[in-house]
């Protein structure tokens, strides 16, 4: 199936010959520096122990290693798609949704890395299970974390497999290789019955063997150490794509102040049906009508602009528009009309579709929004859902406990400051990191900001639109290769943290059930030999899975995420900080906030069994903050019910170190 | 597991470098609430609210932004940056890391005679 997808907008600013082609060259040399450094980094596992280098890479990371690689797993492909989406659709209120990040560093690595770090080498440590396991001196917790770890996880990896490959595919969608990939593709797997739908999806599943092969591999072949440095590379990429768009987008629009004044003035689109019909049916093709096509009219004095959502098409020998054969209201197309004038003034037909009649079926305003002055410059930002608006404050609070703590609390961040050298790259590292997400994500806000007033009429696709920003920006430059630079960003940020995510699986099995479970005197050799195994092994399951991936990927991803750190965090928190803490306060801590986090999403899916994965949020407050608070309470209550912990442990993680009597 | 009186409990107390750690703990949360209490604030008193169609047109702004962004995000957001340059380069002390020559690391230089009995009540401090 070809795609007729024109890169649409003002026709002006996006000229055909910009981004595709350079968006695959960038894309192909992308892949090949990445094995490259898993190359590299595979020379420096001879040698050293070999768990403890695969996995932790041997506890020698460097400043620039260590700051980049926390700074690019804790960004996903949410960063640099579902954000800019975000601020593009709710204006600068988006900059206190993301606002914690300010400080997120300086908690995420300074609360618990310094303690951490240390109690980790105390007893040569690996893994977070391990940790556990170590200080507690319970295999038992060892096992329940390890759990834990590998039952979040496993979702997570798939959701990063599918988000991946989906951003791979809309870089690369338009490129005429690509689609006669697809196309031979789609008629060699037609018979195959075990892909399900998939079948139907070619380029999807193009994407995902070509992504998933790579971060596999790289990861599988160079272990910790080629997931920390092509993170570093992938860090630098997402840089320098920030710091290249920043200033193109205040360029194309006249500078900041302009394009806020601009905002001011903006109301937010309304989402209606259309019913579109011809005068004259088509006679040879059936007329197709594009996502994201343009429809103009002149009604008075009143000019109407329809944006529609999803392809449709207005058969041989009929009048009126179908979505496909079988679908229900299949006439009925859903898309957005304009209602900012000084958008409506300058935007043209699609040029096939100006024969294209229509009549407007429903009409449904923004629940909050849409009749507030410059709701895109206040607070709390228009919404097409919600009667409270986009971010009312209790939400506000919620985000900013949740990015500080939650980052705090992912078990891949937790590992990464047990591989630390020492305390001075630690301290060098928040302060690197504290500015690295400075330049990240306020300026993401302000280019997406312009690119609310550049690029009109995404809100029906609103994910593409920092593809859209970096085509449209670098064709107004005059640049197009720049587009190919900037596109790499979000993948960079996707394959960053997916191979986290995979070696965490591993290291999980590996160490915590392998290793400390079936056969701890297993030689080098077998261990390294089932490693490697596993890796792949892992990987391959996750990438089957992603085949026919669950639809609710986002919610999954935000329920296992955070749910991680409602289990982890008050238990490390206090294991490194309070002597007094013993074995059944930590069991507690773990098992009443995965407990409470679990329970209100399992309330919130009953109360609305339309919407799988809501939770149930008391007071206005998310899942992570409850059951972050009560972990904490009854921890410390249980801790407090039972006896003191012995005095060899407390002593030998909390007292002054001594000679050996 | 032995009571804090037994009577042949070798001396010991808490070790200064987690004392040390500790301390920056509490130091960073400080942090945490300081900057959340004034992104929240600033951003609830000038940003939460609609303007007057008038007042739309003629906006104040600070460097393209609105004032509420300025004031309520991207100044505390300066501001925790500058904090961090103190907390990185003038506050968080470096520390040799537990047991990295085996059991007896940097404190095993210290005289014997410094090590003050102690019967253990500093365990719940």
């Amino acid at each position: 199936m070809m795609s007729f997808l024109q890169p649409s907008g003002s026709s002006m600013l996006l000229a055909d010959a910009t981004g595709p082609s350079w968006a695959l060259a960038v894309f192909a040399l992308y892949i090949i520096a990445v094995l490259f450094i898993a190359w590299l980094s595979s020379v420096g596992i001879r040698g050293t122990s070999f768990l403890s280098e695969y996995f932790l890479g041997s506890r020698a990371l460097g400043l620039w290693a260590f700051a980049l690689t926390f700074a690019a797993t804790s960004s996903s492909g949410g960063s640099f798609i579902g954000f800019p989406a975000m601020v593009y659709s709710h204006g600068w209120v988006v900059a206190l949704w993301i606002g914690g990040y300010m400080i997120v560093p300086i908690v995420a690595m300074a609360l618990l890395g310094k303690r951490l770090n240390q109690i980790a080498r105390l007893r040569d440590s690996i893994t977070l299970p391990d940790v556990l396991r170590d200080r507690f001196n319970s295999p038992g917790l060892g096992t329940l974390a390890t759990l834990l770890v590998v039952f979040f996880m496993i979702f997570n990896l798939v959701a990063q497999f599918k988000s991946g490959s989906m951003i791979l595919q809309s870089l690369i969608q338009d490129e005429p290789l690509f689609q006669q990939l697809s196309l031979w593709f789609g008629n060699h797997i037609g018979g195959y019955s075990f892909l399900g739908e998939a079948a139907g999806k070619p380029g999807y599943l193009i994407s995902l063997m070509v992504f998933a092969v790579v971060v596999i591999l790289y990861t599988a072949y160079g272990g910790f150490r080629a997931v920390v440095w092509t993170d570093v590379m992938q860090g630098l990429v997402m840089l320098t794509g920030v710091l290249i768009l920043l200033p193109l987008a205040l360029w194309s629009v006249g500078g900041l102040d302009k394009a806020t004044r601009e905002m001011a003035q903006m109301t937010p689109p309304i989402h209606v049906h259309l019913q579109l019909s011809v005068l004259e049916p088509p006679a040879q093709v059936p007329l197709v009508i594009p996502h994201n096509s343009w429809l103009v009219y002149q009604v008075g004095a009143e000019r109407q602009v329809f944006r529609t959502k999803v392809r449709c098409e207005i058969p041989i020998g009929q009048t009126l528009a179908r979505l496909g054969n079988t679908a229900e209201n299949a006439e009925s197309i859903p898309a957005i009309e304009l209602t900012y004038a000084g958008h409506k003034d300058r935007q043209t037909v699609t040029e096939s579709l100006q024969a294209v009649q229509v009549t407007v079926l429903t009409r449904e305003p923004y629940k909050f929004g849409a009749d507030q002055a410059a709701t895109y410059v206040f607070a709390p930002g228009p919404d097409p859902n919600k009667v409270d608006g986009f971010l009312p404050i209790s939400l506000a609070v919620s985000f900013f406990f949740m990015w500080t703590f939650s980052t705090a609390g992912q078990p891949s961040n937790m590992v990464r400051l047990m591989a630390f050298s020492n305390t001075q790259t630690l301290r060098r590292a928040i302060f690197a990191v504290s500015i690295y997400y400075s330049l990240i994500y306020f300026p993401l806000v302000i280019i997406f900001c312009c690119a609310r007033v550049l690029l009109p009429g995404w809100e029906t696709e609103p994910d593409r639109i920092m593809p859209e920003m970096a085509r449209a920006t670098s064709a107004l430059a005059n640049m197009p290769w720049l587009a190919g630079l900037l596109l790499a960003a979000p993948f960079a940020a996707v394959m960053s943290t997916m191979d986290s995510f995979l070696l965490m699986i591993s290291s999980a099995v590996v160490r915590d059930v392998y290793q400390n479970n079936y056969n701890p005197n297993a030689s080098e050799k077998t261990i390294k030999r089932i490693t490697y195994a596993t890796t792949l092994i892992v990987g391959v399951i996750g990438m089957v899975v992603a085949i026919n991936p669950p639809t609710l990927l986002q919610d999954i991803i935000i329920f296992t995420g955070t749910g991680l750190s409602t289990s982890f965090l008050v238990a490390m928190f206090l294991m490194i900080y309070w002597p007094r803490y013993n074995l059944p306060g930590a069991v507690s801590a773990i098992l009443s906030g995965f407990g409470t986090h679990v329970a209100l999403y399992a309330i919130g899916t009953g109360r609305h069994p339309t919407f799988a994965m809501t939770a149930y949020e008391p007071f206005g407050f998310h899942p992570f903050v409850c059951g972050t608070l009560v972990s904490l309470v009854v921890s410390v209550c249980v801790t407090l019910a039972n006896e003191q912990p012995s005095r060899d442990i407390v002593r030998r993680y909390f007292g002054r170190p001594q000679q050996p009597e | 597991m032995h009571g804090p009186s037994e009577p042949n409990e070798v001396a010991w107390e808490l070790d200064p470098q987690f004392l040390q750690a500790r301390r920056e703990m509490f130091v960073v949360l400080g942090m945490f609430f300081a900057s959340f209490v004034w992104t929240m604030t600033a951003s609830y008193l000038l940003g939460y609210r609609t303007p007057s169609p008038e007042e739309a047109k003629e906006l104040v702004l600070i460097w393209g932004m609105p004032l509420w962004v300025f004031w309520g995000v991207l100044a505390p957001w300066l501001a925790i940056d500058i904090a961090a340059v103190w907390f990185c380069f003038f506050y968080m002390q470096d520390e040799a890391p537990l047991g990295s020559e085996g059991m007896t690391p940097s404190g095993a230089a210290m005289p014997r005679a410094t090590i003050e009995t102690n019967d253990g009540s500093s365990i719940e401090s």
